[in-house]
């Protein structure tokens, strides 16, 4: 394969990410990708939602429109945090991304592809929500439980109070098919819920296929996807951990309000199509979570605690990503409304997605290098950002530059930590197959990237141009990398998940110096002592649950207290101007296996009655948020420093880590001991 | 079972038998039964070795021949106590013999305004003293083909449920052949404890069959692989048509006539809580029926037009089996519409039957127009009636009657 750099100058754009996807689109789709709707959200610049309103009608005859869940009276519009949400083609997210463009907008995030139906009804008033405006009065006592994620089994018997009464309090399924109300998918309220399963019981059993047919969560007549088809989902499995009670012993006092993501954007392990699906997630749940009040109708909030079992590998990790900002922003607590987010570490400890650079021990002149080891058959493209430390100064300093070569070809140029500086790779027929360009990722964040971007290694489609697998090499030479800061290199997530077949396969670094396994070939689960190695277990935490809010939980095997080899590990990135990381580590860490041998933990699989093992920090995260909300139950604090402190309190009952590891990195407060809600208990200390 | 050897709802890839285990019946005896009763069968039949044992042994042994003749008395004819005196094979062909006897076909070929219509008729007879009885069709089941239009609607529905061959793959494998172990993990049989129950499942199954082939043979629906690349099967699909379902047919007449044995026995678990155990029987069906939709081997129309089949002989067999001459009998019959069929429509067994009353949707009426009828009459009470399909089915209903003393 001849493979040629060219020297291109990098887009003028507010938004690399969104740049490039959109590019990739066009590129794969020809024609038809002019058409097609996405989900984006924006930032505004001096401008009203009103006034982004008409300037969106006025320039783009139809092609962008603002759905009307997220027209919310009362938002303070010169909040730096304010989002607006909209769907457009790509003609108008073009040019909404163009730096210095006069439409008001200053920063660009795109969503993910949205139907024309959902598009065209985009505008259509929320009946089915208006409608359910009841408030449900609770005892003292009562915590709302907020659950994000997929494949939500909410008819399991683990979430109903009897045959034909959930628990929920609302569900709200996003890419649900629902006819003339598609823009906001399917929401379910108690008494549909109920009803729906009134008329799915036969002989005193739930016909759940019928069912969840009926809901719109599953629909075998359509190429709808969603993993409640299966036995086994995330979703069910972390609801239960968080808000499961068998329903002989149903509680009144734990309300649940479930949204399911939308399964595309589930399936998107990048995370970079997330954001505006998560915020109308975040404010439908605190929406219904109002209703829910304490005493009388007008008592008080009952207070509301979100698990949100995702993560990702990149980003500028410092907590100001936009997921970050939005999760602060959404689940801040106010004197009326108590509000607690508890979300996973990360698995990615050992996955080799991470590379600091730092030049204070490198010889004058020398690079340093990392060798990316890009997977054969992998259906989408791989993703590496370098980080670059924040600085004050404008535009930042060149701090570094980095060339590439692919594992066939020659090397490219040079390209520095300078607007504009921009390599793209071609195949012998001149189609692009890789780019390596520097974007600054504008304030909160004010930290420049360099992202190389590599297409699909295999492909069943004439429109991709396959990039070849193996070693490709990143070399990074010093301008000006002052010897206390670092580069963040981080390879974005690119997994397929369970019953999903995006074909995505991580690509890792590989450089020789990384040391596995320990003397008895056991993996090893922190860096060596001393270790000059760029690739580092170290600074893999959940890129999403970096900023302030998020109570964020490491994963431990429950029988022998260590551990878990794959919980990520901190610290997180320095945010802008600070001194020291945003994060040293998650909170705390909890169960996430229960052994070695018996892995994961149970929990509800899709069906009433099934149980299924699932392990990783997604699910030490529901259990903690268990804990989480008996605390607030009990009139506790239970924020990130309480949990911190039980974290501390219960360390002591488990033996000593093995080997001794930087302690707060990867368990951070402490060590909980959590029961299992469904499996066995654990040994007393 | 000798006398269907090879065969099994599947015959087609008897050439895999490997694989299968195959075949329905081959699958009975796997489980249960009637394995077990030829093995106790087998005492009598001997290892060929032993003849020229037993030749010299009576030469050394039997003697000169006796003066008087023994008194022997005549045998009793036409008697069903006969029956427990004889192999399960030779059981089994009477019991074919005793039902298929009674089933009559007829086609309608395709026109250009009409579909092709095949109807299987029940033949009910009354004694004439002697002479040829007296015999009189009546409608069983009438089936006329979907359009063409319906199965490429329904390919969206073989995608979708691809989808889920990761989760059913162990369970499609083991239905290949009859699942009669699915329904034996819900209702209590085994070989020791129900040999009569798995005699008569055994019976029903080879009716199914019998039916369900002429009809397939008659209508010659062709198979999802047929009309798109992409549906891949996940096992090889056979070469019989695609509609009705065998599976379908066979996975409701077992599931409706334990039903029935439970709901005969008066046992109190089987007749209360609404008859939950009749509907887990028929959501197991169902189950059986999606998984060969998901194998990527059947329409879900073929589940529909199977479930209703299966159903419908369900009944016919219980009546063959209960019914005495001198009594008032019930006739069902249904008819599935499949020209009214909408393709946009899954499979759906609550709208062909309820299980609590052991009855069938009376009719069905979808955005084409109605596609299902069902209808229960009175018979005449001088039809003649089976004493060794009632001997059958009295000792299985006797294995689901509880002990009390």
């Amino acid at each position: 394969m001849q493979l040629q750099w060219k020297d291109v100058s990098a887009p003028d754009v507010l938004d690399y990410s969104t740049d490039y996807r959109l590019r990739q689109a066009a590129m794969q789709q020809g024609a038809p990708a002019q058409d097609q709707w996405w989900s984006a959200l924006v930032q505004l610049d001096n401008m009203s939602l009103v006034g982004f309103a008409d300037v969106l009608q006025s320039s783009f005859d139809g092609d962008a429109v603002i759905p009307v869940e997220d027209l919310i009276e009362g938002e303070d519009e010169s909040d730096p945090d304010f989002f607006v949400k909209i769907f457009a083609k790509p003609n108008a997210l073009k040019a909404l991304n163009a730096t210095g463009n006069s439409l008001g907008v200053r920063d660009i995030n795109l969503g993910h592809e949205i139907s024309d139906d959902a598009a065209a009804t985009a505008s259509k008033p929320d009946l089915v929500e208006g409608a359910a405006n009841n408030i449900t009065v609770v005892e003292d006592g009562t915590v709302t439980v907020g659950i994000i994620d997929d494949g939500i089994g909410f008819a399991h018997n683990l979430f109903r109070k009897g045959l034909t009464e959930t628990r929920l309090a609302a569900m709200y399924i996003m890419d649900a098919d629902n006819g003339p109300n598609t823009a906001v998918g399917r929401k379910l309220f108690t008494k549909q819920i109920n009803a729906l399963m009134v008329k799915n019981t036969f002989s005193g059993i739930l016909d759940e296929e019928a069912f969840y047919t009926a809901a719109g969560s599953i629909n075998y007549a359509s190429p709808y996807f969603s993993t409640t088809m299966y036995r086994r989902s995330h979703g069910s499995h972390v609801m239960s951990l968080a808000a499961g009670y068998p329903m002989e012993d149903a509680r009144e006092d734990r309300p649940i309000v479930a949204a399911q993501l939308p399964s595309a954007v589930s399936e998107d392990t990048t995370g970079t199509s997330l954001a505006p699906s998560l915020r109308s997630a975040l404010r439908f749940i605190k929406r219904r979570a109002k209703r829910i009040r304490v005493g009388s109708k007008n008592g008080p909030i009952a207070p509301l605690v979100v698990n949100f079992s995702y993560g990702n590998f990149n980003g500028p990790s410092d907590g100001t990503s936009t997921i970050a900002r939005i999760i602060d922003h959404e689940m801040q607590s106010t004197p009326e409304e108590q509000r607690r987010m508890v979300m996973p570490a990360g698995n990615s400890n050992l996955a080799r997605v991470h590379a600091a650079i730092n030049f204070a021990q490198a010889p004058a002149d020398h690079d340093i290098t990392l060798d990316l080891n890009v997977m054969p058959d992998d259906f989408t493209g791989t993703f590496v950002e370098a980080w670059m430390p924040y600085s004050a100064s404008t535009p930042p300093p060149n701090f570094v530059a980095v060339r590439v070569t692919p594992p066939f070809g020659s090397t490219s140029l040079l390209v520095h930590a300078q607007a504009g500086s921009s390599q793209v790779l071609h195949n012998a027929a001149g189609e692009q197959i890789a780019e390596l360009a520097y974007a600054l990722e504008p304030a909160p964040t004010a930290r420049g990237v360099i992202t190389l971007s590599i297409n699909p290694t295999f492909t069943n489609e004439d429109s991709v141009h396959v990039a070849p697998s193996g070693r490709w090499t990143m070399a990074f030479q010093n301008n000006c990398l002052p010897d206390d800061e670092t580069v963040q290199v981080r390879i974005q997530r690119d997994e397929t998940l369970p019953g999903y077949k995006t074909g995505a396969r991580q690509a890792y670094f590989n450089n020789a110096c990384y040391v596995r396994f320990n003397k008895i070939g056991a993996p090893l689960p922190v860096d060596p002592e001393g270790s000059d190695c760029p690739i580092q277990r170290a600074g893999t935490l959940n890129g999403f649950a970096c900023g302030d809010e998020p109570i964020m939980i490491g994963g431990l095997t429950q029988s022998n207290g260590q551990l878990a080899v794959y919980s990520s590990a901190g610290p997180s990135s320095k945010a802008r101007g600070a001194a020291v990381p945003t994060r040293m580590g998650p909170d705390a860490s909890a169960r996430s296996d229960d052994s070695l041998v018996v892995y994961g933990v149970l929990g509800a699989g899709t069906r009433s009655g099934s149980m299924v093992h699932q392990n990783g920090t997604s699910v030490a995260a529901p259990l903690a948020a268990r804990m989480v909300i008996d605390a607030l139950a009990e009139g506790e604090d239970a924020d990130r420093a309480w949990v911190a402190a039980q974290g501390e309190r219960d360390d002591s009952s488990y033996p000593p880590l093995q080997p001794a590891q930087p302690f707060a990195t990867r368990t951070g407060g402490g060590r909980l001991r959590l029961a299992n809600p469904f499996g066995p208990q654990p040994p007393q200390p | 079972m000798r006398n269907f050897e090879g065969g099994g709802p599947e015959a087609g890839i008897a050439g895999i038998a490997g694989i299968a285990g195959i075949a329905g019946i081959a699958g009975i005896a796997g489980i249960a039964g009637i394995a077990g009763i030829a093995g106790i069968a087998g005492i009598g039949q001997q290892n060929p070795l032993t003849s020229d044992a037993l030749i010299t042994n009576r030469d050394g042994i039997s003697g000169t021949p006796l003066p008087t003749p023994f008194p022997v008395a005549a045998p009793s004819p036409e008697n069903a106590k006969n029956l427990s005196r004889l192999s399960a094979d030779v059981r089994a062909s009477i019991f074919d013999f005793e039902l298929a006897s009674r089933i009559g076909f007829a086609a309608t070929p395709r026109t250009s305004n009409d579909p092709a219509v095949a109807r299987v008729f029940q033949m009910e007879t009354t004694a004439n003293a002697g002479d040829a009885p007296t015999c009189a069709y009546q409608p069983l089941i009438t089936m006329s083909e979907p359009t063409m239009d319906t199965f490429q609607t329904q390919l969206s529905y073989l995608f979708s449920y691809a989808d889920l061959r990761p989760d059913r793959g162990a369970e499609i494998l083991a239905q290949i052949g009859s699942p009669v172990a699915f329904m034996a993990s819900i209702g209590f049989m085994d070989a020791g404890r129900t040999p009569h129950t798995l005699e008569l499942l055994a019976t029903v199954l080879r009716l199914a069959r019998f039916v369900e082939m002429r009809v397939k043979y008659s209508l010659a629906c062709k198979r999802p692989l047929e009309f798109s690349p992409q549906v891949q099967p996940m096992i090889p699909t056979p070469t019989h048509g695609t509609l009705p379902s065998g599976h379908a047919t066979e996975a409701f007449i077992l599931a409706r006539t334990v039903w029935k044995l439970m709901r005969a026995s008066n046992a109190p678990q089987y007749n209360a809580n609404d008859g939950v155990f009749g509907d887990m029987l028929m959501r197991q069906a169902a189950r059986v029926a999606i998984n060969r939709t998901v194998a990527g081997v059947h329409f879900p129309v073929d589940s529909v037009s199977g479930a209703l089949l299966g159903l419908t002989l369900a009944d016919f067999v219980s009546e063959r089996c209960t019914y005495c001459t001198g009594d008032t009998g019930q006739r069902t019959s249904a008819s599935f519409n499949g020209e009214n069929f909408a393709g946009a429509d899954d499979f759906n067994w609550h709208q062909l039957y309820t299980a609590p009353d052991d009855a069938q949707v009376a009719d069905q009426v979808g955005t084409d127009g109605k596609w299902m009828t069902s209808q229960t009459e009175d018979t005449a009470t001088d039809l003649t009636d089976s004493a060794p399909l009632q001997w059958l089915w009295g000792k299985a209903v006797k294995e689901w009657t509880d002990i009390t003393s």
